[in-house]
């Protein structure tokens, strides 16, 4: 199957296609007819994929279905906006989604609906909640990185409303580490004691 | 009565752990479940604070045995981005490169699979052999292993003539070598009993769960990147695709054992039809914006890579997919109505960069009672 012949199959369900080479396409889609898309190549089929790429681009996170058609590889490409996070499950259709479906609620805190089992894969159990890896501006990992320990780390993580500048004004006041962590100790005090 | 028994996570001689939580009925697994993450390094989000060349040299440490290929894969897709080609002899020399691994890579696997079963000289052979291969490598390029020999737009090494000798030396001996070792494999009586019949997966299960590299073609899916979506130089030389339809421990030997010999074969066509020409093109610094995915072919199967520029100097979203990944589904299937004995060499028949079989806890479902076993008394268990 060549780069036309997939945009023939999928044809009524994208907005969008891009033909890359006779091996490589990109076809855009939306939340209503990704499902469609899929089953329609399933029947005709194509049962692999290879992954799903999730990006967060600030306003909303881009998933990328990479289905692999006999040699042809197609991105379909389906753009979720940030404040409803959320895609339905793919696994009914191609039972190798899974882990990959599971990555993306680890790692994007993408909400996968109706998934057969929504645990974590990668993070560790004591990770905190509510916070995705790589989500952007989610961490200062200038922090994260001169941290001297696990605990620390996971302050700076749970951090919630951490803001850049703030943390520039206190590497400046606090010259040495010692001083910047305790500043920071009394900081996330303060707002528990809030 | 059922129990589970956890397997994992670490295992301080192989890199990768995993942990496995068999639910077994007697001797017999009737369910599988696993626990990822105990080496998530966070590379993807590293790729995003380092500039394209550094993203090169970072994608070659996500594997130590197949860095080559990881640094291909990567190169090849920053390349489509920045809108460079590597010249014809760049391209020739990644897949010599490429083709050295996956021989020393899959010889590595059959000394794992030999230690497995715990026949330990052939495990020593295959080691043997492999670093003849490593001598190579580090001859062409100065590492035997992460040999930064890729950089975008071309490489860092070539072939001169006076390391032709050396190769057809090589390549002829490992020949000799490789058919004798497939003739042990398919005929030691040690071998077959424990290899066949054992963790079979059929060719709709693997299909279905889009099983990747030497485990599908054990189990007959005729897919190899190298042929369906050429990369390097594999355009422009036949590679042909070694299935067998088994599915078992014993197929997935033999497609290794016979894709050493197809990659001696590539090996030899590829230094013969070596190009003229330059080795390496100017890239430059700033990657325009846009996307790219790049697909290849691993020793151990498909790998992926996808980057994304918004026209700096560093990806903005760089994302892998690793073969691993894609089989662990199939490593469940393999896996359930076997026997606890056979956990060893099932796994390991997937070549997954991980085996976490050094400490076994049995737990009692009842009474919460753990038992840890070591790898010897396991081993004794599965000679019993």
């Amino acid at each position: 199957m060549n780069s036309e012949e997939v945009i023939d199959v999928i044809q009524d369900y994208i907005d969008d296609e891009e033909i890359l080479s006779e091996k490589k396409v990109i076809a855009t889609t939306d939340r209503e007819r990704y499902r469609d898309a899929l089953q329609t190549l399933w029947d005709k089929g194509i049962q692999h994929i290879t992954t799903i790429t999730a990006t967060d681009f600030g306003e909303e996170t881009e998933i990328i279905y990479h289905i692999s058609c006999d040699g042809t590889l197609l991105d379909l490409v389906v753009s979720v906006p940030n404040e409803d996070l959320e895609i339905s499950t793919i696994t009914d259709i191609y039972p190798a989604a899974i882990l990959y479906e599971r990555e993306l609620m680890d790692l994007f805190g993408i909400d996968v609906l109706d998934h057969p089992d929504p645990r974590t894969l990668v993070l560790p159990d004591d990770w905190p909640e509510y916070k995705y890896p790589l989500k952007k501006g989610q961490y200062d990992y200038q922090a994260i990185a001169e941290a001297e320990n696990v605990s620390d780390v996971k302050e700076i993580a749970e951090d919630d409303d951490f803001d850049p500048e703030l943390m520039l004004e206190a590497e400046k006041e606090n010259k040495d580490r010692k001083s910047l962590i305790e500043w920071l100790e009394t900081r996330i005090g303060k707002e528990e004691g809030d | 009565m059922s129990f589970v028994v956890p397997v994992g996570p670490q295992h301080p001689a192989l890199e990768e752990p995993e942990h496995f939580r068999f639910t077994v009925e007697g001797e017999e697994i009737v369910d599988v479940d696993f626990r990822l993450g105990y080496m998530h390094r966070g590379i993807e989000k590293a790729f995003e604070e380092k500039s394209f060349p550094r993203a090169l040299y970072l994608a070659e440490r996500i594997c130590g045995i197949c860095s080559g290929i990881h640094s291909i894969a990567c190169v090849e897709a920053v390349e489509e981005l920045a809108g460079v080609e590597a010249p014809r002899r760049a391209r020739f020399l990644r897949t010599v490169l490429a083709e050295l691994e996956r021989v020393h890579s899959h010889l590595l696997w059959a000394g794992i699979a030999a230690h497995e079963i715990g026949f330990m000289t052939l495990f020593h052979l295959t080691w043997r052999d492999r670093e003849h291969v490593l001598d190579v490598l580090e001859m062409l390029t100065g590492n035997r292993v992460n040999y930064a020999a890729n950089k975008i737009g071309g490489v860092r090494f070539d072939v001169e003539p006076k390391h032709l000798g050396k190769i057809s030396n090589v390549l002829d001996d490992l020949e000799e070598d490789a058919l004798r070792y497939m003739d042990v494999f398919t005929s030691d009586r040690t071998i077959t009993a424990r290899c066949e019949g054992e963790g079979v997966l059929s060719k709709g299960e693997a299909l279905r769960l889009a099983t990747v590299g030497p485990t599908a073609r054990a189990s007959g899916v005729d897919e190899d990147m190298r042929r369906d979506d050429p990369f390097a130089a594999y355009g422009e030389i036949d590679v042909d695709v070694k299935t067998a339809e088994g599915g078992d421990v014993l197929a997935n030997a033999e497609v290794r054992l016979s894709e050493i010999l197809e990659s001696i074969n590539i090996l030899r066509n590829a230094v013969e039809q070596l190009p003229e020409g330059p080795l390496s093109v100017d890239a430059p610094k700033k990657i325009p914006e846009g996307q790219a995915t790049n697909r290849v072919e691993a020793p151990r199967g498909e790998l992926l890579y996808h980057f994304k520029s918004d026209g700096g100097e560093k990806p903005s979203r760089g994302k892998v997919r690793t073969p691993t990944m894609a089989n662990i589904p199939a490593i469940i299937e393999k896996l359930k109505g076997e026997t606890i004995a056979e956990i060893p060499i099932v796994v390991a028949s997937i070549d997954p960069c991980f085996c976490c079989t050094e400490r076994v806890q049995i737990v009692d479902k009842n009474t919460g009672k753990t038992q840890t076993l070591t790898k010897k008394e396991l081993r004794e268990m599965r000679e019993e």
